[in-house]
């Protein structure tokens, strides 16, 4: 039996609370929220926390709320992904969302794991996510566990990398960077708030630029008027798998179809979401439904691709993720104009 | 979207006509104990594992004794009080198990319907036991109440119990390897599958798939079906997805896993899984049970060519080997785009490019029993 | 460190002293005997421990108990009532939609939650709130079509009462 290593658990009755309960413990403390990513880990002895800080109570972090001004929505990172994709307000607004929430593994593990925990997903490599006993067979990875016994020097998927190729496994991250969403943390300093577009570092181990000591306390989305958008997913099965390929595309047109601004966002061909600038910008300005535009939207796509450094780490072999690249970052696009 | 149809077909053995462990003991044995209260008890070494054997076996003794199947108690799969019986492997127990079952019951039926043909006066050849009762067969009289007519065989025979065994009949030839694979009978299944497949990436869906199956003679009929369209899942998934790698190399020596947990080792999903229509064929094989042969793996192997065919048909591409992923459609797809053989050699197939290098020896020739 | 947890579980308020780091799925199994839900791959990739929390599926191998005390928990021993199997058990018994019975308990657990909130849901709807939870034996059309009659018999038993 997978079983969890001892703990001691504390459940903090507010958000200051937690952050303060964090911040006297230190690094043998870890958030927990939905625990669908943290509690596989500790059972795989990827991390063994000495205590626990338990946010699946706090009120606070469960609201979906209009945000201040009334232009965008505020998302508590403890809201379920089920709330996120079935959400009026989500499904109306911000419909890429709702999808991307929607295409996370399956009912029972979207009824537990939160929007915040799916933005901080570990991120993911069949060589890291394997059992203690599998991992020690082959001899313990580069990335960073919690127990000193564990620390590898070696990155199997590419032997002679510096650092760790980890995958950004989310469905909603890619989302989130296209929407211009802002992230809120907190610890027990106070608050900063850090746009989607530099929270995610694309590095195996350190890909969040966020502390252990930070909480992500909520999402700011901005309405996107004038916006339309999608998401699109690839994996072996329709359902319990991880992307391994995810394109988040969202374009602002005007009345006569023109493309005023356009955000293309990669998910899971690298260590972190990849925003296609280059890309973006082949799609910006003139119509992007009169005739010809075809191939302006394939180019788009082919250059969107060569961001695209798949590993051989995940499902499906690198080459057919890095070719699915160009034809879903094409489709994406085309669906987003339907 | 490229469209296609794929037809595969299948034989499979019910069961080898040699033990695991070399013997000339039968393969599996029922016992049976009637009480004077009517109560009917099976003893079986055979293992229900989710396939129905349990309820195969009271059938057969419910049918032999004319009583209902929920009026018996089946007691399996405990050495310590049942005959043995070889296991739930090779698709053996119905043909098997029923054998014996057919064998222990028929003894018990006569002795009752001799009792009663004392007491009622009629000739046994013309009493049948039906409805918990003995009735005649033309249907004069009245029906005597089961539990009564049990009561007569003990009186007249002492307690009632049997047992019945069955060991296969000796088939295949007095050559070396000639008693690989002969079974006491064989069952045949064809399948259709419809693929709709993106000719760009490879990536399909499978929408369908009709699956005909020869069960010589359906015993319970849902589990059947059951039993055919778990082989089907399992055979599609096998064709789609399922497949065991080990890590090897240099790069990994230690010949781990790869897909080592339920999440890596992929296999479908409700929403993966399509509907499948079933149809049952009954041919009544002489050696089976009223007919009856194998249902629990022989309809998995026509799945892999109607998919192969399937896809074929939609896309032109010819993947010779399982799982047929997208990764290898889009192989063939390139190959077909380009016109350049790729590694098998021929355009469009994708697949193992030659025969693995075996020094057979020599061939044993034997002559065909039709002559 | 062990503490005592409170649980309502079946409708039943239950209390048992055990280690905090054992997840609700071996608390429910190993201190409080009810086997019925199933352990599979205990990492949140097979469903085969989908229990009710507030009447929504969740995997039990992947919640700690502390964190569901005062929340009503439901597992397949509460599915019958007095004795009289609930419709859905009724409807996969006679359609076969049980074979080895592994996923069975996941499986009825997460249609009731389905019928509870759609009393007449489509196959592709059956399909899409079922497919979390694998099955080895069946090939999910049993299954799925036993969550329709079921569906027809609860509708029938809602129009009698
Ligand atoms: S045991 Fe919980 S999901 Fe597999
Ligand atoms: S009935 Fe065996 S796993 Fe579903």
């Amino acid at each position: 039996m997978l079983r969890l290593p001892p703990f001691e658990y504390q459940a903090p009755n507010s958000i200051a609370e937690a952050v303060a309960m964090k911040a006297e413990c230190g690094d043998s403390a870890m958030f927990v929220s939905g625990g669908t990513d943290l509690f596989p880990n500790m059972k795989r002895r990827q991390f063994t926390p000495k205590i626990l800080i338990g946010l699946r109570k706090l009120s606070e972090l469960r609201s979906i709320s209009l945000d201040d001004s009334g232009n965008g929505l505020m998302i508590g990172s403890g809201v379920s992904l089920s709330e996120v994709a079935e959400h009026p307000e989500i499904l109306n607004n911000f419909p890429a969302l709702a999808k991307a929430a929607s295409l996370v593994s399956a009912p029972q593990l979207r009824n537990m794991g939160t929007i915040g925990g799916n933005l901080c997903l570990d991120t993911r490599c069949n060589y890291y996510n394997q059992t203690f006993q599998w991992r020690k067979s082959l001899g313990f990875c580069l990335k960073k566990t919690e127990s000193p016994m564990q620390n590898g020097a070696i990155c199997w998927v590419a032997r002679s990398s510096p650092k760790c190729l980890a995958v950004s496994s989310s469905d909603c991250a890619p989302v989130m960077v296209a929407l211009d969403t802002e992230f809120h943390l907190m610890n027990s300093d106070g608050k900063r708030i850090v746009p989607a577009g530099e929270f995610y570092k694309n590095d195996g181990m350190d890909f969040l630029n966020k502390t252990p000591d930070e909480l992500l306390v909520s999402i700011h989305l901005p309405f996107h008027e004038g916006w339309r958008m999608n998401y699109r997913k690839l994996s072996r099965r329709d359902a319990i798998d991880f992307p391994v390929l995810g394109v988040a595309v969202a374009l602002r047109l005007d009345t006569s179809g023109n493309c005023m601004e356009a955000r293309i966002v990669l998910g899971a061909v690298a260590s972190c979401p990849l925003r296609a600038f280059e890309a973006e910008k082949l799609l910006v300005g003139g119509s992007l439904t009169a005739e010809g535009s075809l191939t302006r939207i394939e180019n788009t796509a082919q250059v969107a691709a060569k961001l695209a450094k798949p590993m051989d780490n995940t499902d499906m072999t690198l080459g057919f993720r890095k070719k699915m690249v160009t034809q879903f970052v094409a489709e994406t696009i085309k669906e987003v104009l339907k | 979207m490229g469209k296609g149809f794929g037809l595969g077909c299948g034989s499979y053995l019910s069961g080898a006509g040699l033990p695991i462990y070399w013997n000339k003991m039968p393969h599996s044995g029922v016992q049976i104990k009637i009480d004077r209260g009517g109560g009917v008890t099976v003893f079986c070494g055979s293992t229900d594992i989710g396939q129905g054997s349990n309820s195969v076996l009271a059938g057969i003794v419910a049918e032999e004794l004319g009583i209902d199947i929920g009026d018996i108690i089946v007691v399996t799969a405990d050495t310590d009080l049942t005959p043995v019986d070889l296991g739930s492997y090779s698709s053996r127990v119905t043909l098997m198990t029923g054998n014996a079952a057919i064998d222990a019951a028929r003894p018990l039926r006569e002795k009752i319907l001799s009792a009663a043909s004392e007491v009622l006066k009629i000739p046994a050849e013309k009493l049948m036991l039906r409805n918990s009762s003995v009735l005649s067969k033309n249907g004069s009289g009245e029906p005597v109440p089961f539990v009564d007519a049990v009561q007569w065989a003990e009186t007249k025979y002492g307690i009632l119990g049997s047992v019945g065994s069955y060991t296969p009949p000796s088939r295949g030839g007095k050559y070396k390897g000639g008693g690989v694979g002969p079974s006491p009978n064989y069952s045949y299944s064809a399948c259709v599958a419809e693929v709709t497949c993106d000719p760009e990436s490879g990536i399909y869906r499978v929408d369908k798939l009709w699956m005909a199956h020869d069960i010589g003679q359906a015993i319970n009929e849902k589990l059947v079906i059951g039993q055919v369209e778990g082989s089907a899942y399992m055979g599609l998934s096998e064709a789609m997805m399922e497949e065991q790698i080990y890590r090897t190399g240099k790069d990994n020596p230690g010949g781990l896993h790869k897909t080592p947990s339920m999440l890596d080792y992929k296999s479908l999903t409700a929403l993966d899984m399509p509907e499948i229509e079933t149809f049952l064929v009954e041919t009544h094989d002489p050696e089976g049970p009223y007919g009856a042969k194998e249902a629990g793996q022989g309809p998995l192997l026509p799945i892999m060519p109607a998919i192969a065919n399937a896809i074929y048909n939609a896309v032109g591409v010819r993947v010779d080997e399982v799982p047929i992923t997208p990764e290898k459609i889009y192989q063939g797809l390139k190959g077909l785009k380009s016109g350049k053989p790729r590694g098998s050699g021929v355009i469009g197939r994708v697949g193992p490019n030659k025969f693995p290098k075996i020094t057979f020896p020599e061939a044993i020739k034997v002559k065909s029993v039709d002559g | 460190m062990k503490q005592l947890l409170t649980l309502n579980i079946n409708g039943e308020t239950k209390e048992v002293w055990t280690s905090t780091h054992k997840t609700l799925l071996e608390v429910l199994r190993e201190d409080l005997y009810l086997t019925g839900t199933k352990h599979g791959c205990e990492l949140g990739e097979c469903g085969a421990c989908s229990v009710l929390i507030d009447g929504e599926p969740v995997l039990a191998c992947l919640i700690l108990p502390v964190e569901v005390q005062g929340q009503e928990i439901q597992t397949i021993e509460g599915l019958a009532k007095n004795g009289v199997p609930h419709p859905l058990q009724t409807a996969f018994a006679e359609q076969g939609a049980s074979q080895c019975g592994y996923c069975s308990p996941a499986m009825l657990m997460t249609a009731k939650a389905l019928l509870e909130i759609n009393s007449n849901p489509d196959s592709n709807t059956i399909r899409e709130a079922l497919s979390g939870t694998l099955c080895r034996c069946t090939g999910y059309s049993k299954i799925i079509e036993a969550v329709e009659q079921a569906a027809g018999e609860l509708a029938v038993m809602r129009q009698n009462s």
